[in-house]
């Protein structure tokens, strides 16, 4: 091994760290350095390329736009239209999904026979839906929430079906014979036991949701990060597209660790099953 | 569950937003009350029609197409430079809502050419 | 649903009419589609009658146009996949071998990651024009972020042992790489292989629609302009069945052989 692995995989940063009051500090210290570095790295990048700014965005030329956009009131209502769209995409999906797997999960036999052709449906991508939406309601906010909800409806209906269908029938027959009636049924043994499912399939379908906003809003929209981004290419102000894709980022790293991940942890804790990390 | 649950992630930094939000809404209907005063309304109202206001609109950048669209939502545009537009017909609904918008500076009846 | 002749067992005949009727629903969709155009007067561009589509299918199969297309998709996925995965190792390998790589690129991925795939297509526009560098830029960002963290998993779950087993037997340096490190991550990039190529489809036919000149999304959005939704249709059936074909033939069988092989906890 050459001798700089070497140092670093001796340990040498950490022994160095030890002597000043920085150890405990390190990862974070490293996390920063690690942007910093990629930033210097982007600047480098900028002046070897020697693009124009508008087709080659600089760390500077971005970071003037993102503070030009909040003062001219853009940027903030490109974030709520598309955080807005998002949220109410997501809501409707579940309920839609939840409803339909529960109301197709109550009988074995409608699952299995339904299971099949939803299968085959979420086969056909999300977003090859989106010509047809285009076709059949032009371009416009109506399509994307569509989309949206397609998205997240069939991960989520998909997992429930096969949560539902994985449910021993003992467990149902014991409950019934035991004088339960079938809301009860439900609310005890049913929706328990597919709650992990559904924790996969919602994690598995806000991610696809997050990415088929951005595309609808590239394609149909008039408002929007989405849109944002594309414009920016449009103008050849490729710094407002960074801008947009930073907001991206951001917002969905503030999505996924407030909101999504405290609800998986909490979902899984209380009933203590093992958690799929990751894409899902 | 239990009362940990209001302690959550979660819970804790939407209430968090939720008080931001209520905070720029309470901050944003004075500064409008300010920019836009009720004299300048009665100024700025078309003749024969006091629900309808001429106003010009000041701001402190080049508007961009992002704020014509906009603004000739809630009216007819009648020119524009550098750092203002001029609007003709707008409720004073939209006015006063205009108002309440940070990126504007300053709303101020039209003065008659 | 009648069972077939040569099913005595009652519990095989379960099964056999549990298959039949997978089918209804489907049946069911066609019937549909087939009854809607000829009862009702609905418009071309919302639903174009079965016989078109169908005839729509005949023309390009005859014309090879359907075959340069969903090899030019397909293309453009391997070349993504290989690219994409190429980048990864590396990476992901240094990041699974040393804390200090770790800690200092992770959170830069992290980031990364969240805005991978389609939010990249406006620049790659700008960048590559439209066509096949754009998409393919699109795959490889997708594919590298998807894939790396299964790099990271496989390398971290090698057990330590097999790597002591393979110093006393004399392994030094690139050897260890080579026969144990590498072999590790693939596994794991196997197992994974499922979600990370459902992101992978998903970005090539997405960015083939905005930014493309060639394949089967492309073909798809184009003809939204002409109204052909016959086309459309058709386009999407086509990507559900490539999709299915691929999910079938290579990722089931692969998922349970690895898993099963290996035994290792499906992610």
């Amino acid at each position: 091994m050459s001798t700089a692995a070497g140092v670093i995989q001796s340990g040498a940063p950490w022994a160095l760290a030890g002597r000043l009051p920085l150890r405990r500090h390190m990862p974070l210290i490293l996390g920063i350095a690690g942007f910093a570095i990629v930033i210097a790295l982007w600047e480098i990048s900028a002046l070897a390329f020697g693009l124009s700014v508008r087709l080659y965005p600089t760390p500077l030329s971005v970071l003037h736009t993102f503070v030009d956009l909040i003062r001219k009131g853009i940027l903030p209502v490109h974030v709520t239209d598309s955080l807005a769209r998002y949220v109410s995409g997501v809501a409707i999906g579940t309920v839609v999904a939840v409803v339909l797997g529960v109301l197709f999960g109550l009988n074995r036999f409608v699952a299995r026979m339904m299971l099949p052709l939803v299968n085959f449906l979420y086969a056909i991508v999300e977003v090859s839906w989106i010509p047809l939406f285009v076709l059949w309601f032009g371009y416009g906010p109506k399509v994307i929430l569509l989309a949206l909800i397609y998205v997240v409806a069939f991960p989520v209906l998909f997992n429930c079906l096969t949560g539902v269908l994985s449910v021993p029938q003992v467990y149902v027959n014991a409950v019934r014979s035991l004088g339960a009636t079938r809301a009860q049924v439900i609310r005890q043994v049913i929706l328990p036991a597919i709650l992990p499912n559904f924790m996969t399939g919602f994690r598995v379908g806000a991610g696809f949701a997050f990415r088929a906003l951005v595309f609808g809003e590239v394609i149909a929209a008039q408002t929007g990060l989405g849109f944002l981004i594309f414009e920016g290419a449009q103008m050849q102000d490729t710094s407002r597209t960074v801008v947009g894709m930073i907001s991206m980022g951001v917002l969905w790293l503030f999505f996924d660790r407030v909101y999504l991940r405290p609800l998986e942890r909490a979902t899984l804790e209380r009933w203590g099953m093992i958690a799929g990390e990751g894409q899902g | 569950m239990n009362a940990g649950v209001l302690k959550s992630r979660p819970v804790l930094v939407t209430l968090a937003l939720a008080a931001l939000v209520f905070a720029y809404w309470g901050w944003s209907a004075l500064a409008g009350a300010h920019k836009l005063t009720d004299a300048e309304i009665a100024r700025a109202a078309e003749d024969g029609n006091p629900g309808r206001l001429d106003i010009k609109v000041v701001l402190p950048f080049t508007p961009e197409q992002f704020h014509f669209m906009r603004l000739q939502d809630i009216g007819r545009m009648a020119g524009a430079d550098a750092s203002s537009v001029n609007l003709r017909g707008v409720s004073v609904k939209a006015a006063r809502a205009l108002a309440r918008r940070y990126w504007v500076s300053d709303i101020v009846p039209l003065e008659p050419q | 649903m009648a069972a077939p002749a040569s099913a005595p067992a009652p519990a095989a005949r379960m099964r056999a009419s549990g298959n039949w009727i997978a089918l209804l629903p489907f049946a069911v969709l066609v019937a549909v589609w087939l009854v809607v155009p000829l009862t009702m007067d609905v418009p071309f561009y919302v639903l174009p009658p079965i016989g078109t589509v169908i005839e729509t299918l005949w023309d390009k199969l005859a014309s090879g146009e359907l075959w340069s297309d969903v090899l030019s998709s397909l293309g453009l996925l391997f070349a993504g996949f290989v690219i994409g995965n190429a980048l990864a190792f590396p990476l992901g390998i240094a990041i699974a071998r040393s804390r200090f790589v770790s800690q200092l690129v992770q959170p830069v991925v992290i980031f990364m990651q969240s805005i991978a795939g389609i939010a990249w297509v406006p620049l790659a526009i700008i960048w590559f024009g439209l066509g096949v560098g754009s998409v393919l830029f699109v795959i490889v960002n997708t594919i590298f972020f998807a894939n790396l963290y299964n790099v990271i998993a496989g390398v971290r779950s090698i057990s330590p042992t097999l790597f002591r087993a393979v110093r006393s037997h004399g392994g030094r340096g690139w050897q260890i790489y080579w026969h144990l490190v590498i072999p590790g991550a693939l596994l794991q990039v196997i197992v994974g292989l499922r979600t990370s190529m459902a992101y992978g489809w998903r970005a090539l036919v997405a960015g083939e629609m905005i930014a493309g000149s060639s394949g089967i999304g492309f073909r798809t959005m184009e003809a939204v302009q002409w109204y052909k939704s016959d086309v459309v249709v058709l386009g999407m059936l086509i990507i559900g069945v490539l999709w299915l074909l691929m999910d079938r033939i290579l990722f089931v069988p692969l998922e349970a052989r690895t898993v099963r092989r290996w035994g290792m906890i499906h992610r």
